[in-house]
């Protein structure tokens, strides 16, 4: 990473003489700093989309000037070593983390580029020399940190890039897995079809038969969401009644009686969705919300499940609420990325699955942990074809 | 219709399974020979071809992915030599392309693995039944 800085200290052409001009610059600029700083924040404030990456309000601007006013400092002071480039490195980062568009970057380095140049040339008003020098070295400074700066990005997007190639080899293999297993489980299910008409009546023998059975469906199920997962057709859409689609849904979940069920449709409620999938999508809604409130870590003492649809404009939200402990907050936020997972023996494909077909209907799935504890899942589709609404 | 009155009327019904999965083969033989069916067993294209030159076959259930003859190659064979047979393909991939191309070649029915033992019965006797009438 240091082979970069000094690469780019290279082609700017920043030296060691900078570095002094630069420190010789600090006490004569010093007064001027908050101002220059304010400035700073007052043009980012004017900008309503530059400002909505500052979501902390006044208090935040506040922080951020006292860091900006370091920054400058510090950039002055030097020394413009490894330990510099890796701390700037991680300011770089964290623009990286905020999601600052990079074009703000240089607008704003340009604001603060100009607001100094005005300062060097007062203060080495008849000394064209030295204010030659000063500026020199300044444009230089912003340069190399708008350089780093844009660095960070580029690490970022390149391991975006091989975290999203790494996703698609897994799926890809995990694809062609899935396909096979499905061999062997044919012929479980087959034999144990067999085995059943010959053990008909031998006691004790019909709960074990019906365990395999059970697990060989779940394999089943296991394997049509990683291949689905892996599918890119779009939906073959029709006109759906909602509560038909939650209804079959419920029956294909598996929902123990000490479960409480609630369901709320609005009678006629329609989506302009793919059938099999929707109803794909809620039996992993369904079954997560049960596994987390029945088989978690921490059980409930009453299973809840709530299961309800609405229009909200021109979509339909379904939505499924539990009365579990809630995604943890760290999970929360990537609760819809392959192999993260809420359940400890969970394979972490339910909610990815759920993710893919709202997408692939042009929509969304969002997660939330409700005021009054447990956790809601909701599906976001079309309500009409494009269009209509 | 059971295989007794199959055997007393003399109509027993004939059909062909092919698979390279021979413990699956061999299981839905067992099934299907329960429900009064004749079944010969193939383990790709080729040799269920030369089957259903020797035999009176009046069904074929076949896999898709095999090697030698694949499905698809097999069912675009038996179009051209027995245009009226009906086929059943079972198969563990749902690859759209390769489904596609197999119902346009006018297969009876797709059904995926693991099966639907209960469906690929039915589908049988309907077959037998229409085949008797025909």
């Amino acid at each position: 990473m240091a082979s970069f800085f000094e690469e780019a200290k290279a082609y700017i052409g920043f030296n060691d003489a900078d570095s002094e001009a630069l420190k010789a610059l600090r006490e004569p600029l010093q007064p001027y700093i908050p101002g220059i700083v304010d400035h700073f924040y007052a043009c980012i404030v004017e900008h309503p989309e530059a400002h909505a990456v500052i979501r902390g309000g006044e208090a935040q601007i506040e922080r951020l000037k006292g860091t900006l006013r370091a920054w400058l400092e510090s950039g002055l002071d030097g020394p413009h070593d490894v330990v510099y480039y890796e701390r700037r490195a991680r300011i770089g980062r964290m623009h990286v983390h905020i999601g600052l568009p990079q074009v703000y970057m240089f607008t704003a380095v340009n604001v603060m580029r100009l607001d100094i140049r005005h300062q060097i040339q007062s203060i080495y008003a008849g000394q064209p020399e030295a204010r030659r020098v000063a500026e020199d070295a300044m444009d230089k400074l912003l340069d190399l940190e708008l350089a780093i700066m844009l660095h960070t990005y580029r690490e970022d997007s390149d391991q975006r890039l091989s975290r999203q190639a790494r996703l698609v080899a897994i799926g890809q293999l995990a694809a062609n897995i899935a396909h096979e297993l499905r061999n062997p489980l044919g012929v479980i299910e087959t034999s144990l079809y067999l085995l059943r008409r010959r053990l008909k009546d031998v006691p004790k023998v019909e709960r074990y038969l019906d365990k395999i059975g059970a697990q060989v469906k779940t394999s089943g199920n296991i394997i049509t969401d990683l291949l689905e997962m892996a599918r890119d057709r779009s939906p073959q859409y029709t006109r759906a009644d909602v509560k038909a689609l939650i209804d079959e849904a419920q029956s294909e979940a598996r929902i123990p009686p000490s479960v409480e069920i609630a369901v709320a449709v609005p009678e006629g409620l329609t989506a302009w969705v793919e059938g099999r999938l929707m109803i794909r999508a809620l039996v992993n809604l369904i079954d997560n919300a049960v596994a987390i409130q029945v088989h978690g870590e921490r059980p409930v003492s009453d299973p809840r499940l709530q299961i309800g649809a609405e229009q909200v404009e021109g979509e339909v939200r379904l939505w499924v609420k539990d009365n579990g402990p809630g995604f943890e907050k760290e999970t929360l936020r990537r609760v819809f990325e392959p192999l993260v997972t809420t359940r400890s023996n969970g394979v972490g494909l339910g909610l990815a699955l759920v993710q893919r077909v709202c997408q692939r209907h042009g929509g969304r799935a969002t997660a939330e942990n409700l005021p009054v504890g447990g956790a809601c899942v909701s599906l976001w589709v079309p309500h009409e074809p494009p269009g209509v609404d | 219709m059971d295989a007794y009155t199959s055997m007393t009327t003399g109509r027993v019904p004939s059909i062909l399974i092919v698979d390279d999965n021979v413990d699956l083969a061999e299981d839905l033989k067992e099934v299907l020979e329960e429900e009064g069916v004749v079944v010969h067993l193939a383990s790709d294209g080729f040799q269920a071809l030369k089957l259903l030159e020797q035999f009176e076959l009046k069904m074929v259930v076949t896999d898709m992915r095999m090697p030698g003859m694949d499905g698809v190659g097999l069912i675009r064979e038996i179009r051209q030599r027995y245009p009226g047979m009906p086929v059943v393909l079972i198969t563990a991939y749902s690859q759209d392309q390769q489904l596609a191309e197999a119902r346009a070649n006018g297969v009876l029915a797709v059904l995926s693995k693991p099966l639907d033992l209960q469906r690929l019965c039915e589908l049988v006797e309907r077959c037998s039944e229409e085949a008797e009438r025909a």
